[in-house]
């Protein structure tokens, strides 16, 4: 019993040290025919980046959105208007149910909102000469903006009332973005799985000539013992070391397209910690990515290896 | 003490029956030369008892243990135990011998690898060979390393099939001779041959596949 238990400990000890020779000969098998798999990290460098760039747009929209958890709408009043119908107003507003903030703004307010907004904190001496009326600014929850009922109600109430000179809202914004948003996110789970199928395909056909190329050193193993789990290890590592490298390569050239694309709007992008309204692929998420690349090339490697094997013997 | 039997195996190749409930029971340490023309089916014996190949009908029993009803993980552990010499030999080409040679070891974790692999190159006369490649070596010395291979990890069964196929008459019979003397330590050995006189020649027990069936001469 001892001697059994002492014969599988050895096994397994003599299992771990192979998964550490096979890593070792896998670098060493890059490293000694560099141009053999150079095309193949570029091609899936270059997949992985544009999917990491569709992930960085959608990451910086979203977090946009969040500024944008509210519909605000500016209502601009009549000069003449009055503290009863101002009221008025006020109190039909407070009443709607997705309406939760309605604020309103003296003439003399409204200048100073609109200077703090412009980053201009001068005080206007000359009121008499102030352009702005009176406002309202009204926060609304939004839900489900897509059906028309959503902005109709209340157009129609501001729409007719004879004190609202006029009345803008960030609805079109938030929409556009939001549908923006959507079409990146269908586009990014398209372009996900066109690349996982390529991917797949990529590391089915390369395991394949892989192991015609090893045909003879595999059957002797297999003849002499070998499990086949002992097979596989000689064969997985190295396609994890070139997907690895891959996406490594894959997060530079995104950085790169990312410097490019802050550079088009004008505004200074560190080359590591990223400040400003722009967020990289943080740490975690790239770890996250090469995890989700290991998973992806074992499983590959496994299903693909054992389809292989089988031909083989 | 019966290390091999087999119970009324049957094996087909697209319609030609090269068994048909074939029975046979081998000794442990039995030396036996396994005689049949071309395509009679020796290296289908000898594939069947390597687990290489499973019969479609019957029981192949080695050692108590029916290696029909084995699974994958337990068919490997089997393998370990016997040492196979095929007619077609496998290399791993860009290998030297002294790797080529250490595999069965290698596999098993055996320690003093290095001695071992010496020791048997003394034995199959190819000393100072153990660093080259074997790419770069003759069919008949291919076929030593191959021999050297199959018994290097002491197994309990050495299956071989024409070894001495490349061999001139001296080396082959140095190397038979060789095979004999395991046999006396308790090694059970199976050797294929087509040449009916070789094995009249030593002396040594016959089976010979005639009709479908493994018979005794």
């Amino acid at each position: 019993m001892k001697k059994l238990f002492l014969y599988k400990v050895n096994l397994s000890l003599y299992y771990y040290l192979h998964h550490l020779m096979c890593i070792k000969s896998s670098f060493k098998f890059y490293c000694a025919k560099p141009m053999k798999y150079i095309p193949l990290t570029i091609v899936i460098a270059l997949a992985s980046s544009l999917i990491l760039t569709t992930y960085i747009s959608l990451k910086n929209i979203n977090i946009d959105l969040k500024n944008y958890t509210n519909e605000k709408i500016i209502i601009f009043l009549e000069k003449n208007i009055d503290a009863a119908n101002l009221n008025n107003i006020k109190k039909n507003l407070e009443e709607r149910n997705d309406i939760y903030s309605v604020t309103h703004y003296t003439e003399e307010q409204s200048l100073k909102l609109y200077s703090e907004n412009n980053k201009n904190n001068n005080k206007y001496e000359n009121i008499g000469l102030n352009p702005l009326p009176q406002i309202i600014i009204i926060e609304r929850k939004i839900s489900n903006f897509k059906s028309t009922d959503y902005s109709k109600n209340i157009n129609n109430f501001l729409k007719s009332n004879l004190y609202v000179n006029s009345f803008n809202s960030n609805i079109a914004y938030i929409k556009k973005i939001t549908s923006f948003k959507n079409l990146l996110l269908n586009f990014s789970i398209f372009l996900l799985s066109v690349l996982v199928i390529f991917f797949i395909i990529i590391n089915s056909n390369y395991i394949k000539a892989e192991i015609v190329s090893r045909k003879n050193k595999i059957i002797v193993y297999k003849i002499f013992g070998a499990r086949n789990s002992f097979i596989l290890i000689e064969h997985i590592y190295l396609p994890i070391i070139i997907n690895l490298l891959s996406l490594s390569l894959g997060i530079v050239f995104s950085k790169l397209l990312f410097i490019y694309f802050s550079s088009l709007t004008n505004e200074f992008v560190p080359f590591i910690e990223l400040t400003g309204s722009y967020k990289d692929i943080s740490f975690v998420e790239a770890v996250i990515a090469g995890f989700f690349i290991i998973i992806v090339s074992v499983i590959t490697c496994y299903f693909y290896c054992k389809k292989y094997f089988k031909c083989i013997y | 003490m019966i290390m091999i039997s087999f119970n009324n195996v049957c094996k087909m190749y697209s319609g030609n029956k090269v068994f048909y409930n074939a029975e046979v029971t081998i000794n442990k340490g039995d030396f036996i030369f396994l005689t049949a023309g071309a395509g009679q089916g020796k290296t289908t014996f000898l594939k069947l008892l390597s687990a290489l190949q499973a019969p479609d009908k019957g029981d192949i029993i080695v050692n108590n243990l029916n290696i029909i009803n084995l699974n994958d993980n337990q068919i490997s552990d089997y393998r370990k135990s016997i040492g196979i010499i095929f007619q077609k030999n496998y290399f791993i080409e860009d290998e030297t011998v002294k790797y080529n040679i250490s595999i069965p070891l290698l596999l098993s974790n055996v320690k003093n690898k290095e001695d071992k692999v010496n020791i048997i190159l003394d034995l199959v006369n190819l000393n100072g060979f153990g660093n080259k490649i074997i790419s770069s070596l003759s069919c008949s010395e291919r076929q030593r390393v191959a021999i050297a291979r199959g018994i290097i990890h002491s197994p309990d069964i050495i299956l071989a099939d024409e070894p001495t196929e490349n061999q001139d008459e001296i080396q082959s019979e140095i190397l038979i001779k060789m095979l004999i003397k395991l046999s006396q330590y308790g090694t059970t050995i199976i050797l294929a041959t087509r040449h009916h006189g070789l094995a009249k020649e030593f002396k040594q027990k016959i089976l010979s596949i005639e009709n479908e069936k493994i018979i005794s001469l």
